[in-house]
């Protein structure tokens, strides 16, 4: 199909449709309900199934049943509603069950606005839930990404059994930019520990309770090897002029296209800066980052919070280079000058 | 001959409890749990379901259910039974999807999953256990705690003041039109333990013959809990219990008031025909590499300043360029205005946001006060003149001047003002061509009826701009 | 041979609601402790009529399996 001009919200149910999600159980929230209003619409009229659930309480558990079925779900919320989905989330991790939800970030904490921020990534990228577990978790930058992520997910989801997220912000979800949807139609494929309702599956049990320490230690220790895995076959990201930067900025989400453009206007200053953006979160570049951080002076994270992705970029470096953090909180969005105006201040010395 | 023997629907040796060769449930002695366990089993082995059935449990003290039912299983967080139930039922064509719950996980955690899910009438048998406490976790007060009744959480008996009245479900959900069935049974002793039966065959028979929401309350006791031995335990449901929760049918209807209309797949090539949402037309590209269009729209809300920017990034596209389109969102909102951020390059857009933009188009007298500063020195203005009395004051820019409002009216559409400007924008760049602006519009309006007026209006005003406005 | 119930000892947990909801007071609690410690219920025929009220009072799926005298002589 030729590219045309969709927004990032909508572009996630194109993407997921495409990719064969069969289930949208969901509730309005800003600035994500252009979601929920595209899959209402698209979800019935390809034969799948929408149904606006009470809370997201509700969405996630749902999502849990329907994926215990061997469908393949998803849900999309922000912030608060992704708090309140906490528990689900994390029996889906004990569960083993693949998912998808898609975090259109707004700012908090509490009920905040509904302005871009990026203050969800320890939420999601360290779990959220309780106990010991992790999310894949895919950062878009473009309306292109929401749709090939979301595309991507379902297959990467059944592949783990592990839930995918789609951590977007107010800035990604709202841009209308020319898409290219996927050509491939992809199906549900029959899982051998889902649920179908027949002779064939009737001895399966979709369970996240293990009383015997033993066994939840070891189903733990599985995950854990699980999570490994994870980490060595698809941790992913895009490097620019990284070939002779001295001063390394990382950023993802909206964050990284201020950086693409501050690149510029750094380089115009003979400011060697490059970026790298990390497309997972979890799981983390962070031997990239390790390897990086002994070509560079320093590194400079950009963040719509408070330094909560630094944390990891200063971890992978191990303290290398100083890391200096850019963070904007509360829905407040810096221009590209303002990081340019800054990095040249700190990185000229 | 055999008449009455452990049901096959249950495993015949109970290994996820305790290993091969383990016979006994993990419930205490007397328990309602397992007489209504045996129910389910028999009922589930008389309509020949076993394969079917999808049975979710909850948290409590049939979160095991799962060690005894030989059916798939599913065990649910506390409260949402009804809400994984729903995903269940959802997905299966032909489930026979059972949610088994006890009253702290039905009627206090989960009381708005049960609501909703009734409500909604989804398929679904509910068989909802009220012992009138909590027996997984020792004994604490149930929303089905009788008034005075001694827990260890309501240790001097439940206050109706102060912890309020027992909930009684049967007649909550009774108040919801769409359930099909809803009776409360009791199992105080073996005459109602087989009407307790006909009820759960009955639920299970609405799902075979996919009628909708059926709900069981069965009236249960809790020994231990309640510290009165199993036999006492059976006469206080009927001496304490039955009086507050009438054991009677609700209701049993031939057909739900409702139906599910199930979605009808279509084929990947309409999928496709339905996601292509803005018909492609071609365009022969201009070969000149064009300089970065920093475009920003604002106007007031109405004014179409969000859909003129739309209209603007789908001709970028049409032309080959690439494009974004933000909407006035954040901290960009300033002094009551809505507006539109449209970039347009040739090379790969970073930041979607147009701080300073190259080409501003203001559309009243607010939005010049608000962005006139963030002109791009060089940038050019586009004032419309019908809205804005005022002239702009900075002296670093080229200034249009035009009634945009007026030549929209004119030509029959006021609301089409932003096209207008659209129009001029496009002649005094040179970026996008008239005939790509006239091409798109008939794609990119949803309302068909609208198309005309909005060619007149690119007409109009390319017809205003080169009179007034080209020499200049 | 007549209708009779068969008792499992061990899945027994002696909570008495065989022995107190049987109509011909067929069955009663033995004296002696199954492995899991309960006082377990035995049968003793007087008049069963394989009504199967036992099995149903009672929580536990395999304890209690009631036998109908189908005229044939056999069990």
């Amino acid at each position: 199909m030729d590219k045309q001009l969709i927004k990032g919200n909508e572009a996630v149910v194109y993407g997921a449709l495409l990719g064969g999600a069969s289930h949208f159980f969901g509730y309005p929230i800003t600035p994500a309900s252009e979601i929920a209003h595209a899959a209402a619409r698209f979800f019935p009229a390809t034969g799948r199934c929408f149904l606006q659930a009470e809370d997201e309480v509700n969405s996630v558990n749902m999502l849990y049943g329907a994926a215990s079925a061997g469908a393949r779900v998803m849900t999309a919320s922000s912030g608060p509603g992704i708090s309140l989905m906490a528990e689900g989330i994390s029996y889906i991790a004990g569960a083993e069950l693949p998912a998808v939800i898609v975090n259109v970030q707004r700012a908090g904490p509490g009920l905040g606005n509904i302005w871009p921020e990026q203050g969800d990534y320890n939420m999601v990228v360290k779990g959220g839930g309780h106990g010991n577990y992790r999310n894949i978790v895919l950062a878009p930058f473009s309306a292109q990404e929401m749709c090939d992520f979301t595309y991507r997910s379902f297959d990467i989801a059944e592949r783990y059994r592990m839930l995918v997220f789609i951590l977007a912000d107010a800035y990604i979800g709202q841009i209308m930019e020319a898409v290219a949807l996927p050509d491939e139609v992809k199906k549900p494929v029959r899982q051998d520990w889902a649920l179908y309702g027949d002779k064939e599956s009737r001895e399966n049990l979709v369970s996240s309770i293990l009383m015997n320490t033993e066994l939840l230690s070891t189903h733990n220790w599985k995950l854990d090897e699980k999570y490994k895995k994870v980490a060595e076959e698809m941790t992913e990201w895009e490097e620019y002029e990284t070939e002779d930067a001295e001063y390394l900025f990382v950023a993802f989400g909206v964050c990284a296209r201020l950086c693409v453009s501050a690149l510029q206007g750094l380089r115009k200053m003979n400011i060697r800066a490059g970026l790298l953006r990390p497309k997972t979160l979890f799981p983390f570049p962070s031997k990239r980052l390790d390897e990086l951080g002994k070509k560079i002076k320093s590194a400079v994270v950009v963040e719509l919070n408070n330094g909560q992705m630094a944390d990891d970029v200063e971890l992978a470096m191990r303290c290398a280079v100083p890391v200096l953090r850019y963070n904007w909180m509360g829905g407040k969005v810096p221009s590209t000058q303002e990081i340019i105006d800054r990095a040249a201040k700190d990185l000229r010395g | 001959m055999v008449k009455h023997a452990k049901p096959k629907s249950f495993y015949d040796e109970f290994v996820r409890k305790g290993g091969p060769g383990e016979k006994n449930t993990h419930y205490c002695p007397g328990c309602g749990h397992g007489n209504v366990h045996k129910l389910v089993a028999e009922v589930i082995d008389e309509l020949g379901i076993q394969d079917k059935t999808v049975f979710c449990s909850p948290v409590g003290c049939s979160v095991f259910a799962y060690y005894y039912f030989d059916v798939g299983n599913v065990q649910c967080a506390h409260g949402r039974a009804p809400a994984a139930g729903t995903g269940v039922t959802r997905s299966l064509e032909d489930g026979i999807v059972i949610s088994y719950q006890g009253d702290g996980d039905l009627a206090g955690i989960g009381m708005g999953s049960i609501m909703h899910a009734a409500n909604r009438g989804e398929h679904m048998a509910v068989f909802f256990v009220n012992n009138a406490i909590y027996g997984m976790t020792g004994g604490q007060m149930a929303p089905t705690t009788l008034v005075g009744q001694k827990t260890l959480t309501s240790p001097f008996g439940r206050s109706a003041g102060g912890e309020g009245f027992p909930l009684t479900m049967c007649e909550i959900i009774n108040t919801l039109q769409a359930p099909v069935f809803i009776e409360r049974v009791s199992l105080a002793n073996a005459p109602r333990i087989l009407k307790a039966k006909r009820a759960i065959r009955q639920a299970l028979v609405n799902q075979v013959e996919k009628k909708g929401f059926s709900f069981v309350e069965l009236l249960s006791p809790c020994p231990i809990n309640w510290k009165i031995e199993p036999v006492q335990a059976r006469k206080w449901i009927i001496d304490t219990m039955e009086p507050l929760f009438p054991v009677k049918n609700f209701r049993n209807l031939e057909e739900a008031p409702a139906k599910y209309e199930k979605p009808v797949p279509v084929s990947d090539a309409d999928m496709k025909k339905l996601f292509n949402v803005e018909k492609n037309i071609s365009v022969t590209p201009k070969e000149a590499h064009i300089d970065e269009q920093l475009v920003k729209l604002a106007g007031f809300g109405g004014q179409g300043v969000l859909s003129a920017g739309v209209l603007l990034a789908n001709c970028a596209i049409a032309e080959k360029h690439n494009t974004s389109w933000l909407p006035s969102y954040g901290p960009e909102m300033r002094g009551g205005t809505a507006n539109a951020g449209v970039i347009i390059s040739d090379g790969q857009i970073g930041s979607p946001l147009v701080d300073n933009p190259t080409f501003f188009i203001a559309m009243n007298g607010p939005s010049l006060d608000s962005f006139e500063t963030d002109i791009l020195p060089g940038g050019m203005a586009l004032i419309n003149t019908s809205l804005i009395e005022r002239k702009v004051e900075r002296t670093d820019i080229k200034v249009l001047y035009a009634p945009l409002t007026e030549i929209a009216q004119e030509a029959g559409m006021a609301a089409a003002a932003t096209v207008a400007g659209i129009t001029m924008y496009a002649l005094a760049t040179g970026v996008i061509a008239i005939d790509t602006i006239k091409q798109v519009i008939p794609l990119s309006i949803k309302r068909k009826s609208l198309v005309e007026e909005n060619l007149r209006v690119v007409d109009a005003a390319a017809e205003y701009f080169r009179k007034n406005l080209e020499k200049g | 041979m007549a209708n009779h119930v068969e008792i499992a000892d061990g899945q027994c947990k002696g909570c008495r609601l065989c022995i107190e909801n049987c109509p011909t007071h067929s069955l009663v609690q033995g004296s002696q402790l199954n492995k899991s410690g309960y006082q377990y219920a035995k049968f003793e025929q007087h008049g069963c009529t394989a009504c199967g009220f036992c099995y149903y009072m009672c929580p536990e799926p395999g304890a209690i399996t009631v036998i109908k005298d189908d005229g044939k002589g056999g069990a």
